[in-house]
């Protein structure tokens, strides 16, 4: 596997873990199971309270790579956080925050 | 693809299904690939609630290729052992179909399995090595009633799969109306049967052999009020693709999880309807080719 795919893919299990990013970069959702697969059988991921994420020997490679990429090609490693984004609201629509989930 | 695509699934979710898939077998298929581009696809167009939901059914989910049905088969029909009054060296084999079904000759899954119990691998089965399956498909061909209670030997109305037992039903009323067998020689033998269709069957006195009961795929399977949500989940869900009334939570609300060769219109219509709409591709299509 190709370093800046594998780059890609340990961002992605170590941050969101969603895979918009792998789609738009044109992997089918067969292709990304493979990948992940692959992350597997290398020992680059376990899993924690039934998520995916890094082990220590993905996280070993994941600085490895950070080095050699020195975060300079900002495309090959930017992964967007989907979890915290919204949808647009409607400029009419009152919000009215969830009381439980305020944290101040 | 659309410029603000966002996908709901995470690298957790697409590892998990594929171990699913080979866990269940599923992934044992030439176009394989495909198909699970369709399952993620088909993933995509659903709410968090309704993903959870469909995640959940899909564990429970039986499929249940043609190559499997000899095994299916052979366990529902060696429950005849059972009944220790049936001399078995003659067993008849109908198709199970409605009248209507039998008499313009349509094209029934019942009619394959009817044929499939002529596998050459009975002959090494014990209990019916020297059995003859002297399959009918004209119910006027059938021997008399007469000759049934002397010889002992067993009718069975065979089918892969059985919903809400109606077809069941309307078939051995056709039967009995041909010829006016004693009850303990007519049987209904499926791969697969709701335990709604089964139940409706045996509480009219027929005897039925299945290999495999299916509960209700979200009331049988929650405690009251988790099922009244869920249901609620799936029929906004149903109302959001454009289900008709009658096959909400499928037909006769079996709230089947099953595919056979095709897929019964008893399973939940989320796994096989094809709105107008391409932007919904079910998992298991039922068009007919």
């Amino acid at each position: 596997m190709k370093d800046a795919i594998l780059f890609k893919l340990l961002l992605v299990v170590k941050g969101s873990g969603y895979i918009t990013d792998l789609k738009k970069d044109g992997y089918s959702y067969v292709r990304i199971a493979e990948f992940f697969n692959y992350l597997d059988k290398e020992g680059l991921v376990e899993k924690k309270d039934d998520k995916l994420t890094l082990s220590n020997t993905g996280m070993k490679r994941l600085k490895e790579l950070n080095k050699k990429y020195d975060r300079k090609h900002f495309n090959q490693w930017i992964v967007p956080e989907d979890r915290s984004r919204v949808d647009k609201l409607d400029k009419n629509f009152v919000y009215l925050p969830n009381q439980n989930e305020l944290n101040f | 693809m659309a410029k603000r695509f966002k996908s709901k699934l995470d690298a957790t979710l697409i590892a998990e299904l594929n171990e699913k898939f080979e866990r269940k077998n599923w992934s044992n298929f030439r176009d394989y690939d495909p198909f699970f581009e369709g399952y993620c696809g088909f993933l995509e167009n659903l709410n968090d609630d309704e993903l959870g939901l469909i995640l959940e059914l899909t564990d429970d989910y039986k499929w249940i290729m043609q190559r499997d049905y000899h095994e299916y088969l052979t366990d529902a029909l060696e429950k005849l052992s059972s009944y220790s009054y049936l001399n078995l060296d003659k067993i008849y084999i109908l198709p199970l179909l409605s009248k209507q079904d039998r008499e313009k000759g349509r094209d029934k899954s019942s009619r394959i399995v009817a044929y499939q119990c002529m596998e050459t691998r009975f002959n090494y089965h014990p209990l019916f090595s020297n059995t003859i399956f002297q399959r009918v498909d004209s119910l006027e061909l059938l021997p008399r009633a007469t000759k049934i209670s002397a010889d002992k030997n067993p009718i069975i109305l065979v089918d892969d799969y059985v919903g809400t037992g109606e077809t069941a039903e309307s078939a051995l009323n056709h039967l009995l109306e041909v010829r006016e067998y004693d009850l303990q020689y007519v049987f209904v033998a499926s791969l697969v049967a709701q335990r709604i269709g089964m139940t409706r069957i045996t509480s009219q006195g027929y005897n039925f052999l299945v290999s495999l009961v299916r509960d209700r795929g979200i009331s049988d399977k929650y405690s009251p009020t988790q099922a009244a949500i869920k249901k609620d989940i799936m029929l906004h869900l149903e109302e959001r693709i454009g289900i008709d009334k009658k096959n909400e939570l499928g037909y006769g609300q079996s709230e089947g999880l099953i595919t056979m060769i095709r897929t019964p219109n008893n399973t939940f219509p989320v796994y096989w309807h094809e709105p107008k709409s391409k932007k919904w591709q079910p998992l298991f299509p039922r068009k007919s080719r």
